[in-house]
């Protein structure tokens, strides 16, 4: 396997805490939150080798062409639209939950809209860039950031505070068949294969499926590590009364005898470099597939990035100014919800399309 | 030695270069034979002029095996197809006999010495640098890379006036779209414009103008240049400056001095490691300053934050004034000791570091640990081990600085995601700038 490949997905698994899935996770925590844990393993791993295997037949393609081979233009260019506006989407409410956050708990002059604009400016800068370059980056984000992530889960699972009891009476609820929601969100974990999408051209080679068996045990551990260190620092019932419960978590966890005492400053500055390469590299996708399927007239002009990343911004910082954290929220747990069908017809396309092309092959 | 004819003759008497003084032109006659002698007095060697062509003249018994003996040290080859003028300004002298001319090189070197390196110093490793004059470099790396498919290019920029280069390979291993690049740059250089210095031809020949980072390195380190020949780079000398430009040259080699290789493994790791932590005080460490006392002073823990508010209590100003002052008088120290004569560069960082480091603190300009984070700043600048980088990485801090005054402790962690995107896009001669893993260590046969 690739090592960039697997930063793709890892990349998706750690910036869960910012796109709302241990709040939707939580909220239906006495509703089969926890068979959903344990069913989106197999789902996501399935639907993730049948994606990976459907597209060893297409190396070095991106989504447009594919779906080229399979449908007409006028229903594979609006398609490619729909696909790029969830990725947009995604990246979006990535940066304002990001940008909540920082100005919630760490700047609270600034207003969200100067916030989130910041953040913009720099992901739009890295999007624009090829995608062999864009790996690159995420690569240093993941390795500058993700060992002190690792410290501060280690820490909060080794904490005194952490309360196994309450962690217990949710794991009770497992006789709960999970919603449509619960299963969406825990499923969103293993969704990063889908920025093959337009990274497949950056891979010569196409990936093979043999490790990618390590994402279910590495997916399992993250859902878990992220559904249960909430509820056992927030108590089974508190835990649903706050909005971001992964932030007032590691603010209740200290590093006794660190150079920064509070975990929460360190915990969010990481985060903000995680979510950043996640945007940067939903940006990425939903640029490649807009530019793909606008006519090359269009697209290769200059001005055809920036007024595509000008729209990106643009949505963002309008809901920056209108919505508030609640809205944001909904926002983004309406987008998991609307996500996972979007995902799985998104597979079954590329299926179809692999499986004719073996035919007519 | 090639056929005379009047225009070339005519060619050569027109040229200004006659009219200069220290132009000779020598007739000598003997038993009925004449021959003509051309040269320039200041940069040609008179004692080999004279033991080499004179005195076999006047030995010789006939003008035919004298025109033989000329033919076996004709340098004819080394500068073909240059005007006759031209040859005389690269330090040949010529001899017209009958309707032939020979030339020779009979060029006298000043500057014959090669320096100790320092501008890159070796703790274990090799202590000469390259020398000022081009052939002896070029015999410097002979004898270091005793390689046969080592090969040397020379040529004439088209700068005015006109200056000499060569191009350094390893013919086996170059990376051939490299050097072709590099071939087509320096012939693109069309301006009236001096070159001296490598630094400014490397400046030159690179497509982007505005950058700040540089994407070739200058190096002063014979056995530098023979590792990056080596490892399928090019290398370009400048005649007259000591420093060779190698190219590409991508992040990692502006972090790794040569003492790297030659210590023990872990030793050379650990002074790898301690560079980085260098690089990311050196860019952050004034910007946390600003950040967590203006900004954020609650991300420390209480003692500090306390500690940190008391010994700032008696200045005046917000904390990014404090920081820009005492940052702009580290700056203006390190570039006075710079260029200053050496005797009178110890008392300026006298004057400067200690007397008005104390005296600031005592009149309440800054605060004592805003001395600590100065001099922390400058000093873990100084571990960067490529001077170009350490340049780079010095303007950068400030680009940090703005960000955090602006925007806190988050504008920094942007800058910094943002820096990491700058180098990520980056690239040195098709090489990405920055990626995790260095690519070419070791030796590629091609």
């Amino acid at each position: 396997m690739n090592r960039y490949y697997g930063y793709l997905v890892f990349l998706n698994m750690v910036v869960n805490v910012f796109v709302y899935v241990p709040q939707i996770l939580i909220r239906e925590r006495f509703d089969g939150a926890v068979n959903a844990i344990l069913l989106a393993v197999p789902i996501g791993m399935l639907i993730m080798f049948i994606f990976i295997k459907s597209l060893r037949r297409y190396p070095a393609r991106s989504l447009q062409e594919i779906l080229d081979s399979l449908l007409p233009g006028w229903l594979s260019r609006p398609l490619a639209f729909l696909f790029a506006s969830m990725y947009m989407m995604a990246g979006c409410i990535t940066m304002l939950s990001i940008g909540d956050t920082s100005v919630r708990y760490i700047s609270p002059e600034a207003p969200l809209l100067l916030a989130v604009f910041m953040f913009l400016i720099v992901v739009c800068m890295a999007a624009a860039h090829r995608s062999r370059q864009i790996l690159f980056l995420i690569e240093m984000i993941l390795i500058l950031d993700v060992p002190l992530i690792l410290f501060i889960i280690v820490k909060a699972f080794w904490n005194r505070s952490i309360n196994w009891d309450s962690v217990a009476v949710v794991g009770m609820s497992y006789t709960h068949l999970p919603s449509w929601t619960a299963i969406s969100g825990a499923t969103y974990i293993f969704s990063g294969y889908t920025n093959l999408v337009v990274f497949n051209k950056a891979f010569p080679k196409p990936i093979s499926p043999r490790w990618i068996w390590l994402f279910g045990p590495v997916g399992l551990g993250v859902l878990i590590s992220s559904f249960a260190v909430p509820i056992g620092f927030q108590g089974a019932d508190g835990v649903s009364d706050y909005i971001y419960p992964w932030i007032t978590t590691s603010d209740s966890m200290r590093v006794e005898l660190g150079f920064i005492e509070r975990v929460l400053p360190l915990f969010l500055l990481l985060y903000a470099g995680i979510s950043m390469g996640s945007t940067i590299v939903h940006w990425h996708v939903a640029l490649y597939l807009v530019k793909e399927a606008l006519p090359s007239s269009w697209s290769l002009k200059p001005a055809a990035t920036w007024t595509i990343f000008g729209t990106f911004a643009a949505f963002t910082l309008i809901f920056a100014f209108l919505f508030n954290e609640q809205n944001i929220s909904e926002l983004g747990s309406g987008w998991i919800r609307l996500r996972f069908p979007c995902e799985i017809f998104l597979v079954l396309l590329v299926l179809i399309a692999a499986l004719r092309r073996r035919r007519t092959v | 030695m090639s056929q005379l004819d009047q225009d070339t003759i005519q060619e050569l008497l027109d040229s200004p270069i006659t009219r200069s003084s220290d132009f000779v032109r020598k007739e000598l006659h003997h038993n009925g034979a004449a021959i003509v002698l051309l040269y320039l007095r200041s940069i040609c060697d008179d004692a080999k002029i004279q033991q080499d062509i004179v005195l076999p003249f006047y030995r010789a018994d006939h003008i035919g095996s004298f025109q033989d003996y000329l033919r076996s040290l004709d340098s004819q080859k080394s500068s073909k197809g240059s005007s006759l003028s031209e040859r005389i300004i690269k330090g040949e002298a010529l001899v017209l006999s009958g309707d032939e001319v020979f030339s020779f090189a009979i060029k006298k070197t000043v500057q014959e010495t090669v320096g100790p390196a320092d501008v890159e110093i070796s703790v274990v490793g090799p202590k000469q640098a390259f020398s000022e004059e081009m052939d002896i470099n070029i015999n410097i790396l002979r004898s270091r890379y005793t390689e046969p498919s080592l090969t040397f290019e020379r040529g004439k920029l088209e700068s005015y006036p006109k200056t000499e280069y060569s191009i350094v390979y390893d013919r086996k291993v170059v990376d051939h779209a490299v050097l072709d690049k590099i071939k087509k740059d320096l012939e693109q250089l069309r301006r009236k414009l001096v070159v001296q210095a490598a630094g400014q031809l490397a400046r030159r020949i690179s497509n982007v103008k505005h950058t700040l980072f540089p994407t070739v390195m200058i190096t002063e380190r014979p056995d530098r240049v023979v590792l990056n020949l080596s490892q399928g780079k090019v290398a370009v000398f400048v005649h007259g400056t000591p420093f060779a430009i190698v190219a590409p040259a991508v992040f990692y080699d502006f972090m790794s001095a040569m003492d790297d290789l030659y210590t023990h493994y872990w030793t050379g790791h650990f002074l790898l490691v301690l560079r980085y932590i260098g690089l990311f005080l050196n860019l952050t460490l004034a910007s946390f300053y600003v950040g967590l006392t203006s900004y954020n002073p609650e991300f420390l823990r209480v003692q500090l934050a306390l500690s940190i508010a008391g010994s700032r209590a008696p200045v005046p100003y917000p904390s990014y004034i404090e920081v820009v002052f005492m940052l702009l008088m580290m700056e203006l120290l390190t570039e006075a000791s710079i260029r200053l004569p050496r005797t009178i560069g110890s008392t300026a960082t006298t004057v400067g570091g200690l007397i008005l480091g104390t005296a600031a603190t005592e009149a309440g300009l800054v605060s004592n640990i805003m001395i600590i984070i100065v001099a922390c700043v400058a000093i873990s600048n100084f571990v960067l081990p490529i001077n170009e980088m350490m340049f780079a990485m010095r303007v950068m801090k400030y680009v940090f600085l703005l960000i955090t005054t602006l925007f806190g402790v988050m504008g920094l962690v942007i800058a910094f995601i943002g820096l990491l995107v700058h180098f990520t896009r980056k690239e040195s001669y098709g090489r990405p700038y920055l990626r995790l893993f260095k690519e070419n260590r070791k030796v590629l046969i091609r």
